[in-house]
């Protein structure tokens, strides 16, 4: 710098130096020891203010060069440095978020979400696969030789075993193992097994739900994962105080609240298996409504299979009870006899003369079992299940009209319970039925339903005539504890009150003497429902012949104030039995446990007296 | 050191300590003393000037170790902090990880009551302790007119004759509840 200084001083004082430093004689002495000089030593002032202009005008544009350089890092480029210097030191690691539970009416959880480990390994740190293989073996349940084969495989990443609880990973942890680490990979636990296991559903491999109610309550379950992003030292572990060390919570999922009772689930469950052990009937399914609210108190079928091991064949993995349509045959003519008392068409005690067959278009409907003509009241009709005087009537009502009834009690369609896969059943519009498909719709032939539609025909009808959809998830909590309760749909008037009622008496009839199902009677309580025995189509061949039947039931009690509608079907391929001999067993199995755990008391009325024939 | 002291002592000096104006009065009239005067000061100097050496000192002295006594206390205090810290964090991470056991505990725990509660685990239980699924019960109402009445017929529970896997099992539970709801009014029958 001094150099620079003395360089463009004024000319005149060169050499005048200050006289402590300069003795006579310092000029020279003091250039020629200076090899920096030593080439202008020579050059005249006006030469060298010129050569020092250019060196001058030189650092100037270098400075310039430097500062301009400056500014494009730190100005113009600088955010983009500072994110890489940051993101070569901060590592983003996912929170999970809890998957919400699932529980039945009462906070009985049919699934929830524990926390367990995955251990992973990075087979190039493993010093000793064989001695680490032999350490883990115990504790992971694994073979040492598949552990052994895991841990010498090529590549940085191999999971040793899944979803190993909290005490195993605390285990492996203590071992210290060098390459081995844990991982978070929450479990998904079904305590109740296969109770409830169609209605709940299972989740993936991922954590998304496959199938029930955690399949169409994904997003409400799964709430949404957070991040942390950590500052790390060199060998990647976090620095633990003072780094950066920024965490977005993960939002837990909301709990979502069916309306099933745990307990009727698994009575009607258990009923079922044994119903389907009897080695004629190769499914069988049941949904229990609540009359009043439409809500779904237990709904199941066999076999059935358990949400936390579904291994089974993947065609088992569906709910039977909305998406799987029968024929549901006689128990369908509650719905035409609605439709003729609400028409005014007849009454309860009208008594009609019925032959032992009709004729339909080119074929000839039969009572189940053929007989002469014969004087019975409408009620005699329904009580005994007479085809005949059910499609009479039918014919007098007329086919635009009972369609209109049948789709009101919501046949044909969706009834939008909050379940996946839910089949709306087969139903084709009057103007395309033919006369002898007219007379079969009237006797729940032709025409087809899931176990919950049949629930929710008869729910109408329990329930003053008033039809409920029915739905099955009472309510959703998120995770701050507000509760939602889920909406209902509204209720539609689908017959009179008088009609229901009618109905009502008429169906009591069914279990009663002369019915055609007391073994759906249970002491104590008025019951009432209908049976059915329809044909079913063999799926091979196309044909009724050789298809067997699928037997039902659906009724509900106490009749003078209904609590509980049961609809049970079972498929029976290889058997003949009635409806009434084979579900109202099922029936009124059930329906005394959902009676009796319930607290319902018994009737205070005794049945009346049924007029199935005319009083002469 | 102490030859620049004794320069400037006489130059600046001069006017602001009285002291050594009156021995020495020389100075002030030539601004550039020369060297003889510099020679002639110092030897006298001797005893006079320890004082106000004494004195700067000893006023310097207080600073001096507020200074240092600053320094020292701002490291000791943030050594002592740090310390504080370091123990706090560790007090902090062992707490959390007793935290996490103590959670891990209770999940655990948690789960035993799950998995005891569920309807399949009480049935068994229940047939383990050769109970038997309840009859089917009465109850007393209050009629319209306030008089008690019986509905349903009582009847003793009858044992199961395969007891491995019956559905009402668990009934014994619900059905304990709802007629005791049922039943206070006409809890002295």
């Amino acid at each position: 710098m001094a150099g620079t200084v003395r360089g463009p001083g004024p000319g005149p004082r060169n050499g005048g130096r200050p006289a402590p430093r300069t003795g006579p004689g310092a000029f020279t002495s003091r250039r020629a020891p200076g090899s920096r000089r030593s080439g202008g030593a020579g050059l005249s002032l006006v030469q060298r203010t010129r050569r020092n202009r250019v060196g001058l005008l030189l650092l100037v544009g270098l400075l310039v060069v430097v500062v301009g350089r400056l500014a494009v890092v730190q100005g113009v480029d600088g955010a983009r440095y500072a994110t890489a210097a940051s993101q070569d030191r901060l590592r983003t690691y996912p929170i999970a978020a809890v998957r919400g539970e699932i529980t039945d009416r009462e906070g009985r959880p049919f699934a929830y979400t524990a926390d367990a480990s995955r251990v992973v390994a990075d087979p190039t740190v493993v010093g000793d696969p064989a001695r680490t293989a032999l350490a883990l073996t115990t504790v992971l349940g694994v073979p040492v030789g598949e552990l052994t084969e895991k841990l010498t495989a090529e590549g940085r990443y191999v999971v040793l075993a899944a979803q190993l609880p909290p005490e195993a990973a605390d285990v492996v942890e203590e071992l210290e193992l060098p390459g081995v680490f844990l991982e978070d990979d929450p479990m998904r636990r079904y305590p109740a097994g296969a109770v409830g296991g169609q209605v709940v559903g299972f989740v993936g491999r991922e954590g998304t739900g496959l199938a029930g109610i955690e399949q169409t309550f994904e997003d409400v379950l799964a709430g949404t994962p957070g991040t942390r992003r950590v500052e790390v030292g060199s060998g990647g572990n976090p620095i633990p105080s003072r780094g950066i060390d920024e965490a977005l919570p993960a939002t837990d999922g909301s709990d979502v609240a069916l309306t099933i009772d745990q307990d009727l689930q698994y009575v009607l469950e258990q009923r079922l298996a044994e119903a389907c052990a009897d080695g004629a009937t190769t499914r069988a399914s049941a949904v229990v409504l609540d009359v009043r609210t439409g809500e779904v108190a237990a709904m199941g079928s066999c076999p059935g299979y358990d949400p936390g091991n579904y291994g089974a064949a993947p065609e088992q993995l569906k709910n039977s009870t909305v998406s799987d349509v029968f024929e549901p045959g006689s128990v369908l003519k509650a719905v035409t006899l609605a439709a003729a008392l609400e028409e005014g068409r007849a009454t309860p005690d009208e008594a009609m003369t019925v032959d032992g067959h009709i004729q339909a278009g080119n074929r000839v409907v039969t009572d189940a079992h053929d007989h002469a003509p014969i004087d019975w009241t409408v009620t005699g009709i329904l009580a005994k299940s007479s085809n005949v005087g059910t499609i009479m009537l039918a014919r007098e009502v007329g086919d635009e009209k009972l369609e209109q009834y049948l789709r009101a009690f919501g046949l044909g369609s969706r009834t939008g319970i909050e379940l996946p896969g839910e089949s709306k059943g087969i139903f084709q519009s009057s103007d395309e039925w033919s006369e002898i498909q007219a007379a079969n719709v009237a006797i729940g032939q032709g025409i087809s339903t899931t176990t919950l539609q049949l629930a929710s025909v008869y729910q109408a009808i329990a329930n003053g005539g008033v039809r409920i959809e029915p739905r099955i998830v009472r309510s959703v909590t998120s995770p701050d504890g507000r509760v939602e309760r889920a909406e209902r749909p509204e209720p539609t008037r689908v017959v009179s009150e008088e009609t229901a009622a009618g109905m009502a008496y008429m169906l009591e009839a069914v279990v009663g003497p002369g019915g055609t199902a007391p073994l759906g009677q249970i002491d104590g309580f008025r019951v009432a429902g209908k049976t059915g025995t329809a044909q079913r189509a063999d799926p091979e061949t196309g044909r009724y012949e050789g298809g067997g039947y699928f037997t039902t039931f659906a009724g509900f009690a106490p009749a003078d104030d209904p609590q509980y509608v049961i609809a049970v079907d079972l498929e029976r391929p290889t058997s003949s039995a009635e409806g009434g001999q084979v579900a109202a067993p099922v029936f009124r199995d059930i329906l005394r446990y959902a009676l009796t755990a319930d607290g319902v008391v018994p009737s205070g009325t005794a049945r009346p007296e049924f007029q199935l024939t005319p009083t002469p | 050191m102490s030859s620049r002291a004794t320069a400037r002592v006489p130059s600046g000096r001069v006017a602001t300590a009285p002291r050594t104006a009156p021995s020495r009065p020389v100075p002030r009239s030539a601004p550039r003393p020369s060297r003889p005067q510099l020679s002639v000061v110092a030897p006298p100097a001797a005893r006079p000037r320890r004082s106000p050496r004494r004195s700067l000192r000893s006023r310097r002295a207080p600073f001096v170790l507020l200074v240092v006594a600053l320094l020292a206390g701002t490291a000791l205090g943030l050594l002592v902090l740090n310390t504080a810290i370091a123990v706090d964090s560790l007090e902090a991470s062992r707490l959390r990880a007793d935290n996490a056991s103590r959670a891990q505990e209770v999940q655990r725990l948690e789960q035993q009551v799950i998995d005891g509660n569920t309807p399949a685990a009480i049935a068994q239980a229940a047939v383990a302790a050769q109970l038997v699924p309840a009859g089917p019960a009465a109850y007393l109402v209050l009629d319209r007119d306030g008089a008690p009445v019986l509905r349903g017929e009582p009847a003793q529970a009858e044992a199961p004759p395969a007891p491995a896997e019956t559905p009402p099992a668990p009934a014994e539970t619900p059905p304990a509840a709802p007629p005791a709801a049922v039943e206070p009014p006409a809890g002295g029958n």
